[in-house]
C-alpha cells in the first residue's frame, strides 16, 4: 500500500482551475503533476461552473494523488440563493437578505453529504444557522 | 510575469464558511485551508499601484467586521514553474506503435526506430504521461494522412502539433489562450526543430479561415468541446476530421449526440481508465 505523504485542502472554481495560487505552490511543492491534477478537476466539476467547490487531495510516496470534491461552502450557495454578494458584518442588525424555507430546504439536501446531520431536517437547522449568522433571514 | 497576492487570514472553521463569500466578493479566485488559516489569493495585477494599498486596507477593515481577533497577513507570490519538481520525474515514455515523448534532460535508447518528441512541459499540459494526451496520439497515429494540415485547439506543451508534423502532417497551428502554454509550446517547437511547419499562437479559433483544415485535435473538456463544435466544423474542411478527448467515460453519450447533430460521423473510439477519446469524419 502507497504512503500518505500529505492532504491539501483548497477551494477553487468549478471547472477552472489552474496553476496559478493556490494550486501551483500548494501542489508543486509536494510534487504532484499540476496540470494533471486541474485537468481531472475541471471534467469532474464542468457541470457545477460558477460555484467555489472545497477539493481535498491525497498525495501519496509516489507523488501520485487522488480527490475527493465536496459540496459548495453553504454560505456562498446561500449568498446565492438571496441574490446578495456577501453576508453582513453585523447579521443581528443589518440584514442583507432574504431566503425561503424552500430554499434552504434545497441548500441543505445538497449539502446532505458533507454535513454531520442525521437527517433533512437537522441539515436544515445547520443552513438556517448559517444563513442567520450571515444576516439573511429566512421567511416562511 | 504574473504577481499573486496571498491573505492570510486566522479563522476557525465557522469564520472561513463566513469569510468566503467577502473574499470571493473582493476579487479572490482560490482559497487553501491550512490548521488554523484561510489562505486567500488574488492577482496583483487588477490593482494599479495607488489603489493596491486601498484594497489591502479595505480587506483589513472588512475582515475585522466579520472576526474581530482576526490576524491578517498580506504575502506576495511571484509566478514560476511550480511544476518543478514533479517534472524532475518524468521519463520517457513511448506511445502507440511509432511515438515516444520525452524531456530533454533524459536520454532514449530509440532501438525500435520511434518518433522522438521532446516535450519539457514545465505548467501546461500535454506530456503522455494523462490518459487524454495518449488517447488523443493514438488516434492521431492511426488517422492522419501524410500532407495533411493539422489544427490543435488549447495547444498546452505542443505536443499534438509537434507530433503531427513528425508523423507527417504539412503543417499544423498550435493555438492556446494560456499565456505560459503559448510561450511553453513555442519552446518545444523550436528545440524539435519543426519551425517551418508548426505555428503557436494565442488566437482563437473563430479567427481561423473556413474550410482550411484537414484535422482538429481538442484535448479539452466535454464543455467546451461542445461549445466550439460549429467552430470546428466551420474550419474543417468537406471530408474533415475531427479527434476529441479531455472526456470522460460518462460525457461520452452526451458527445456523440451533439457531434450527429452537426453532421459528424464517428469513426472511432478509444478509452483508457475513465477516459475517452473519439474521432469523427464530418460528412458533406
Amino acid at each position: 500500500m502507497k504512503k500518505v505523504t500529505g492532504f491539501i485542502k483548497l477551494q477553487i472554481p468549478a471547472g477552472q482551475a489552474n496553476p496559478a495560487p493556490p494550486i501551483g505552490p500548494a501542489l508543486g511543492q509536494k510534487g504532484v503533476n499540476i496540470m494533471e491534477f486541474c485537468k481531472q478537476f475541471n471534467a469532474k466539476t464542468q457541470d457545477k461552473q460558477g460555484l467555489i467547490i472545497p477539493v481535498v487531495i491525497t498525495v501519496f510516496s509516489d507523488k501520485s494523488f487522488t480527490f475527493i470534491t465536496k459540496t459548495p461552502p453553504a454560505s456562498v450557495l446561500l449568498t446565492k440563493a438571496a441574490k446578495v454578494e456577501k453576508g453582513s458584518g453585523e447579521p443581528n442588525r443589518n440584514k442583507v437578505g432574504k431566503v425561503t424555507k424552500k430554499q434552504i430546504r434545497e441548500i441543505a439536501e445538497m449539502k446532505m453529504p458533507d454535513l454531520n446531520a442525521n437527517d433533512v431536517d437537522a441539515a436544515m437547522a445547520m443552513i438556517a444557522g448559517t444563513a442567520r449568522s450571515m444576516g439573511i433571514t429566512v421567511e416562511d | 510575469m504574473k504577481t499573486f497576492l496571498e491573505i492570510s487570514v486566522s479563522a476557525t472553521e465557522q469564520q472561513r464558511e463566513l469569510l468566503i463569500p467577502t473574499m470571493i466578493e473582493l476579487g479572490c479566485e482560490g482559497f487553501q485551508e491550512t490548521d488554523s488559516s484561510l489562505l486567500c489569493y488574488v492577482d496583483k495585477s487588477r490593482w494599479k499601484d495607488d489603489n493596491y494599498q486601498l484594497f489591502k486596507d479595505n480587506v483589513k477593515r472588512m475582515l475585522l467586521k466579520i472576526s474581530v481577533n482576526a490576524a491578517v497577513q498580506f504575502r506576495e507570490i511571484k509566478e514560476k514553474n511550480w511544476n518543478e519538481e514533479w517534472e524532475k520525474t518524468i521519463q520517457p515514455i513511448e506511445i502507440g506503435d511509432r511515438i515516444v515523448i520525452k524531456p530533454s534532460w533524459c536520454e532514449y535508447d530509440n532501438r525500435g526506430n520511434r518518433i522522438v518528441v521532446q516535450i519539457d512541459p514545465k505548467m501546461s499540459f500535454g506530456t503522455g504521461f494523462h490518459e487524454t494526451t495518449r488517447l488523443t496520439l493514438r488516434l492521431l497515429e492511426k488517422w492522419l494522412k501524410q500532407g495533411w494540415t493539422v489544427l490543435d485547439v488549447g495547444t498546452g506543451t505542443g505536443v499534438l502539433a509537434i507530433t503531427a508534423v513528425k508523423l507527417g502532417a504539412r503543417s499544423a497551428f498550435g493555438i492556446d489562450i494560456d499565456e505560459w502554454s503559448v510561450t511553453n509550446a513555442h519552446e518545444n517547437v523550436l528545440a524539435n526543430q519543426v519551425v517551418d511547419r508548426v505555428t503557436i499562437s494565442d488566437r482563437t479559433i473563430d479567427t481561423c479561415d473556413s474550410s482550411t483544415i484537414d484535422l482538429i485535435t481538442a484535448n479539452l473538456t466535454l464543455n467546451t468541446n461542445i461549445d466550439l463544435l460549429s467552430e470546428f466544423s466551420r474550419a474543417l474542411k468537406p471530408d474533415g476530421y475531427l479527434i476529441l478527448s479531455g472526456l470522460l467515460r460518462t460525457d461520452r453519450d452526451s458527445m456523440i449526440q451533439h457531434l450527429i447533430e452537426k453532421r459528424f460521423h464517428i469513426i472511432d473510439e478509444l478509452c483508457e481508465n475513465e477516459w475517452i477519446a473519439i474521432a469523427a469524419h464530418k460528412l458533406r
